[in-house]
């Protein structure tokens, strides 16, 4: 090992590598997570465009820019895109692969190898998602969740046939790439960490991806088993899903005795933990920024790492509570019921800490910290009606309308979304060697947080008043008719929030062109990341890696000569630090 | 096949913690990690197939089961696979003892029992083929063909590891010792999982 280090010393400063292995297939920790942050990015323009169309289809059905079977297309094809192919990868493959072996210590991931291979296997799985885009029939009709007999059945709609094959393909891709980053991440963190970096002293960011990775690790495969069972429904025949007796089309189908509720069962005993994949790495985001810009330790980090740890348990027991409508035995429910409430307290430790961690503190409103503070405002705002949809009784009548996406875009899609900007805001300087520009900065948060609140606020109300989440055309219901008002100020929010993303991608390549000059610590931050120079050298310390004295959030440190003591730093005499 | 195998080198004296009394767990900067992520993988196929084993049980509790005529050739097929197992674990420990001739005659024959038993899933499949049960034919056989297969494919990626360790059995224990270590829990728990799998598919 310490020959190993010594080689990595001798040859560190001279590599030298060619375009191909820097830039393509480079097994570079920081390449491939850059890699992995550009392609969610370029994938959430994607999604996002189809988000602007079909809510121009809901505001304006009367111009009929989309027929009934593209518009189904679009919102599965948009649920899909945002949720496995920008929030899963932006942050459990581009901050992950960017941020842990900076932060923790080491020098690249435990296997750079199949790290490559995770990258390019997710950039695989997206090829078959775009081209059931030019398919017959277009991509899938039967929503993200795509449930059977109507993704199970090629002639159910137009959408259930080659298109439908492609996104189980794209998707058991994805798997696949989850389960090797994720492999990587559990690894580099237990094993490689530096000296005197034990598990307490790590950075919430780490700890949220950690624990992310294991959920990621333990759900996916479940996934990619009812996959594989679907396609075996599909393509060979079987009836694992599709129950007997079925007629489409006026044709009885030949399928016989399988069960669709199956499918629900697997899809969400992944769906659930994969919500908390993507908002427990976001939770350590906003708890290192929000620390370092109101110049504060995090209040009650022991709590916030068990928190965690029991949001991460819990959210294996609560899968049922997406099928209460779907016939489950009434105690079941009551149990999916009791445990749906009982994550809302690791979650309500968490917000109670944020805020505490803010009270008092010196705050400076740099972009990241609008953004960590918006996501604790999103959290919040969505977070509170999901005690009322765990409940049985309150879900039945809401189930699958706007009420619940409203929710769920607030609690976890736009949340996460503000957590991916609060990190790049803050690490873009790390990764470039320039700051972003904070005046577009400002109004890229400001577009964002007015347009979310714009778009996804009133679908509560819309939930309320019985608008279902998949209708096509509501004009064709007297009691909706009557919201267009509503659903125009509605997809007039959304442009907003698109408009925010366009202020951020020229924001983003104006700064990498001419941006300011970040230095090694822009933020004075405690971490390892800031003691190396922006963007770091190939193996990240052009030195020896530094060891760690203390814990990651040693801000406004009485007697210290500056009013922050970094993780690397040995102790200066006189002082005494928080741990 | 001649075999020059040295014995593993002793493990060093772990460094002194860094950073006096506040110095954390004073760790190596690098440990060689290939058990923890064939232990990972392992928690991540046994994930897969509690989905397989839970569609299962969900739908062999449904009216309409119609389970699979058994192929009799699974019975020495497991025999072989629980032998493999076992003749890659006493190998891999002779070759750690210095037993070079013995381990490595004992993992050679381990590998023939598992490809033995690969031979003889393909065999069952066939025999089934050729008595008109196909994957449509009903539940249990639809059952039989997508949980063997899967993990006939675990199987395969296994033997595959098995075998480029066997042309390296030549190179210094240390590297390869590691490495048979992590195969060693690999196919363990494929040969314990393909016994969970008989009883679970044979059983209903």
């Amino acid at each position: 090992m310490a020959a190993a280090e010594a080689h990595l010393e001798v040859h560190a400063p001279t590599h030298r590598e060619s375009f191909w292995t820097r830039y393509v297939f480079s097994q570079d920790h920081k390449v491939i997570g850059l890699q992995y942050l550009l392609t969610s990015l370029f994938m959430a323009l994607v999604g996002g465009a189809l988000a602007m169309v079909f809510r121009t289809q809901l505001a304006w059905p009367q111009a009929g820019i989309l027929k009934a079977d593209q518009y189904l297309a679009a919102v599965s094809m948009h649920g899909t895109i945002m949720v496995f192919f920008v929030l899963t990868p932006a942050l459990l493959g581009g901050f992950a692969n960017f941020l842990v072996p900076l932060k923790i210590g080491a020098r690249d991931m435990a296997f750079p190898f199949v790290n490559m291979l995770s990258y390019w296997v997710f950039a695989l799985s997206i090829v078959p998602l775009v081209a059931s885009f030019f398919v017959p029939g277009g991509p899938l009709n039967a929503g993200w969740t795509a449930y059977p007999p109507l993704s199970a059945l090629p002639q159910a709609a137009p959408g259930s046939g080659l298109g439908q094959d492609l996104w189980l393909v794209s998707i058991a891709l994805f798997c696949v790439s989850s389960l090797l980053g994720s492999l990587n991440y559990i690894t580099t963190i237990l094993v490689m960490r530096t000296r005197g970096m034990s598990l307490m002293r790590m950075p919430l960011t780490v700890w949220g991806i950690f624990v992310a990775a294991v959920l990621a690790l333990l759900s996916f495969p479940v996934l990619m088993a009812a996959g594989i069972l679907l396609l075996f429904d599909r393509l060979a025949g079987t009836s694992f899903f599709v129950p007997a007796g079925l007629v489409v089309g006026g044709q009885v189908i030949q399928h016989t005795g399988g069960n669709p509720l199956l499918w629900q069962h697997l899809f969400w005993f992944l769906g659930h933990p994969e919500v908390y994949i993507v908002i427990l790495p976001p939770m350590g985001i906003v708890s290192d920024v929000i620390a370092n810009f109101a110049r504060k330790p995090v209040f009650g980090y022991p709590a916030m790492v068990a928190s965690m740890l029991a949001i991460g348990i819990l959210s294996f027991l609560v899968w049922g509570h997406h099928m209460f409508v779907s016939g489950m035995h009434p105690l079941l429910g009551t149990g999916f019921a009791l445990t749906t409430l009982l994550i809302g307290v690791p979650s309500a430790v968490k917000t109670f800490n944020w805020l505490a961690t803010l009270w008092r503190g010196k705050l400076y409103y740099s972009t990241a910290m609008l953004f960590a503070v918006g996501f604790v405002s999103l959290f919040v705002a969505g977070g509170l009606t999901g005690i009322h949809l765990g409940n049985a009784p309150v879900d039945i009548p809401l189930h699958d309308t706007y009420y619940v996406v409203a929710h769920f875009h607030l609690v976890m899609g736009t949340a996460a979304v503000f957590g991916i900007f609060a990190g790049i805001y803050f690490w873009f300087p790390k990764m470039f060697g320039r700051l972003l520009d904070e005046r577009l900065g400002r109004i890229h948060f400001w577009l964002s947080l007015l347009g979310v609140y714009g778009a996804f606020f009133p679908m509560y109300y819309l939930g309320l008043a019985g608008m279902h989440r998949r209708i096509y055309d509501y004009r064709a219901f007297p009691y909706l008719a009557h919201l267009q008002p509503l659903q125009v100020f509605i997809t007039l929010s959304a442009f907003l929030i698109f408009l925010g993303g366009l202020v951020l991608a020229y924001n983003m390549l104006r700064s990498l062109a001419a941006g300011r000059p970040a230095g090694p610590n822009p933020w004075r931050g405690t971490t390892l990341e800031w003691s190396t120079e922006s963007p770091p050298p190939h193996h990240n310390w052009r030195g020896d890696v530094p060891e760690v004295y203390r814990g990651p959030y040693e801000y406004s440190v009485p007697g210290a000569p500056q009013d922050y003591l970094p993780q690397w730093e040995p102790e200066p005499a006189g002082v005494r630090a928080g741990h | 096949m001649a075999v020059t195998l040295e014995r593993p080198a002793p493990p060093k004296a772990p460094p002194p913690p860094a950073g006096g009394d506040r110095g954390g767990e004073g760790r190596p900067e690098v440990r060689p990690p290939l058990r923890l992520f064939v232990w990972l993988v392992v928690a991540a196929v046994a994930m897969f197939f509690l989905g397989l084993s839970s569609a299962l049980l969900a739908r062999a509790g449904s009216a309409g089961w119609i389970p699979a005529p058994r192929p009799g050739v699974l019975w020495p097929g497991t025999l072989a696979l629980l032998v493999s197992s076992a003749l890659l674990e006493s190998g891999r420990r002779a070759l750690a003892r210095g037993e070079r001739e013995t381990g490595a005659n004992r993992l050679r024959w381990g590998a023939l029992l598992g490809a033995g038993f690969l031979a003889g899933q393909l065999s069952a499949w066939r025999w089934l083929a050729s008595s008109g049960v196909g994957l449509a034919s009903g539940p249990g056989a639809a059952y039989f063909y997508v949980l063997s297969g899967a993990h006939l494919l675990h199987v395969a990626g296994g033997l595959t590891w098995w075998l480029a360790l066997l042309v390296r059995l030549r190179r210094p224990f240390g590297e390869v010792g590691v490495q048979l270590s992590g195969l060693a829990v690999y196919w363990h728990f494929l040969a314990a999982l393909w016994v969970w799998l008989f009883v679970l598919l044979f059983t209903r």
